[in-house]
């Protein structure tokens, strides 16, 4: 009996043991203050904004989770038609751009940029990019991890949380950059959501701390949208003054849970921010 | 807001149903236990905690005090953050005890960060089962988001709400006449943090009774995220040491 009583403390003890040190081994192949300090460090494809004559005034497209792969449609070429119709200044998306994070996917998305695009096409990292050696693709063909740019009065800033953490040092880095901007609007672009409605689904920023913290920071710097995706879920809610928006899907052939692919043109005028939710169904231009 | 406490009142309310429909056996409390005051312990807990946005050393004190041994357990509790001075939580915790081995917890905590000048406050409802060796709780947490006014712990502003599961399983080992146990389970929330924290935590516990009041514990806990994201890693890391005393009557001295 004491040998049975041993044993199984044994081995469970050794499947403790196991668990908890196969999930040290962090099994993203990248960690978020690598790809941080690469990004901040300038090692990957910068973003080159558009020339503007003014840039108080323009519109941009913000769509997520398009999951763009090799074999499937996607919705590049609408994205423009839609960009030409509204004279949209650039794309910008929350990532989930690919859908498995490939080389192939990556190269597909710049012949389809080239043919399809006339404008800029910017992107927050999703947890899809990272699979595989996707970090290595997106920095080099899509951009930084991290990013923020003054566009005419706006603070465009790009925030990493593919794997459903921010990081201190992307935390502290984000409340100085928030600090010092003088933009009359703020924009954060990122995949996770702070907060889904009623019950707390596994979809949001894993960390309750972090979402305390910035949930803090929007709330003192005053930002304007916290736009994010991952979920596949369209949802709408304003946390203080601060309006979350979780976009559905962009995707050709993954749809949205409780809606159908979509996109926003966020216009700036001026001291004053509209935005149109739109159906890629829906286009008749 | 008012349909949750609502929700809340009634399913205390069911819990007491549930006890009224009186038990028997050895397990049971006494039939007509009375009411009157009783300090029933102290806990003291000494936790490091490690994750991402937080790495903090606190202290964790609560004390147990019973007026009536099923219905009214009460157990205030406060955790003293030296690392970090902005970070305030304490709690109220009711445990109506419906047998031996089963209870309903119902759980005030109140969390302020001076720093981001955001709060919340959780009420947390969970059944429990602490058997000699086996030991799980079912529950859900509501929890309000505090963006103004975030130092009251009365504001269950219902703007920023949450609903989340609570969940913990654990065995217990026990070694040397009940001297040595040790523990093992997974949780997504413990007594020693106010309320859940990501989505799969396995721990363990190595434990010492002292004396027939004083039990010593070392407790290790690990939260893992990013489950459904297919990216799994270790976001949290706690480590605590913890002494129980009881206020147990003293055992009458054997006849020689």
């Amino acid at each position: 009996m004491k040998r049975i009583k041993i044993a199984s403390l044994a081995g469970t003890v050794f499947l403790w043991v196991f668990v908890s040190c196969g999930t040290d081994l962090n099994l993203s192949p990248s960690a978020v203050p690598d790809r941080f300090n690469e990004s901040i460090d300038g090692k990957t494809k910068p973003i080159i904004l558009p020339r503007d004559k003014d840039p108080q005034h323009f519109n941009f497209v913000w769509l997520t989770d398009m999951h763009i792969r090799t074999d499937r449609k996607d919705y590049m070429p609408e994205l423009g038609n839609i960009t030409e119709h509204n004279r949209s200044r650039f794309i910008i998306t929350s990532g989930d751009l690919t859908d498995g994070g490939e080389r192939a996917q990556y190269n597909h998305i710049l012949v389809e940029e080239s043919q399809d695009l006339k404008v800029p096409l910017y992107s927050a990292l999703g947890n899809h990019d990272l699979f595989g050696d996707g970090w290595e693709e997106f920095k080099d063909k899509i951009g930084p991890s991290t990013a923020s740019v003054k566009y005419g009065n706006s603070q465009l800033i790009i925030l990493d949380t593919a794997t459903c953490e921010v990081g201190r040092d992307q935390m502290d880095w984000l409340s100085d950059t928030l600090h010092h901007s003088t933009a009359k609007h703020k924009f954060i672009f990122t995949h996770f959501c702070l907060y889904n409605k009623v019950a707390e689904l596994p979809i949001i920023l894993c960390d309750p701390d972090e979402r305390f913290e910035l949930i803090g920071l929007l709330k003192k710097y005053q930002v304007d949208f916290y736009l994010c995706g991952h979920g596949h879920y369209a949802e709408e809610v304003k946390i203080g003054d601060t309006i979350q928006i979780q976009g559905a899907t962009a995707s050709a052939w993954n749809n949205p849970v409780n809606s159908k692919p979509e996109y926003y043109v966020f216009t700036i005028d001026g001291n004053q921010v509209d935005y149109d939710k739109e159906y890629f169904e829906d286009i008749d231009f | 807001m008012k349909k949750n406490l609502i929700g809340l009142v009634i399913l205390i309310l069911v819990a007491v149903s549930a006890k009224a429909q009186e038990q028997t056996g050895a397990g049971a409390p006494a039939k007509n236990p009375e009411w009157g005051y009783q300090f029933k312990g102290i806990d003291y807990n000494y936790v490091i905690r490690t994750s991402a946005s937080l790495s903090d050393t606190d202290i964790q004190l609560s004390s147990d005090y019973s007026f009536h041994p099923t219905w009214v357990n009460l157990t205030p509790g406060i955790e003293m953050d030296f690392s970090n001075p902005g970070l305030t939580r304490y709690f109220l915790q009711e445990r109506i005890n419906l047998s031996k081995y089963n209870s309903v917890v119902a759980r005030m905590n109140h969390l302020q960060y001076e720093r981001w000048e955001v709060g919340a406050n959780f009420v947390n409802l969970y059944f429990q089962q602490i058997r000699p060796n086996l030991s799980w709780a079912l529950g859900a947490v509501y929890i309000a988001q505090l963006l103004d006014d975030w130092r009251n712990p009365l504001n269950f502003n219902d703007d920023l709400y949450q609903l989340r599961m609570l969940y913990q399983v654990g065995y217990t080992w026990r070694f040397r006449q009940n001297k040595i146990d040790f523990s093992i389970g997974a949780e997504n929330f413990t007594p020693y943090e106010n309320y859940g924290y990501d989505q799969l935590g396995p721990y363990f516990q190595l434990g010492y009774q002292i004396s027939q009041r004083t039990h010593l514990a070392a407790m290790a806990d690990m939260r893992m995220v990013g489950l459904g994201t297919a990216l799994p890693h270790l976001e949290r890391e706690t480590y605590s040491l913890m002494i129980d005393w009881r206020n147990l009557p003293k055992k009458p001295k054997t006849a020689q």
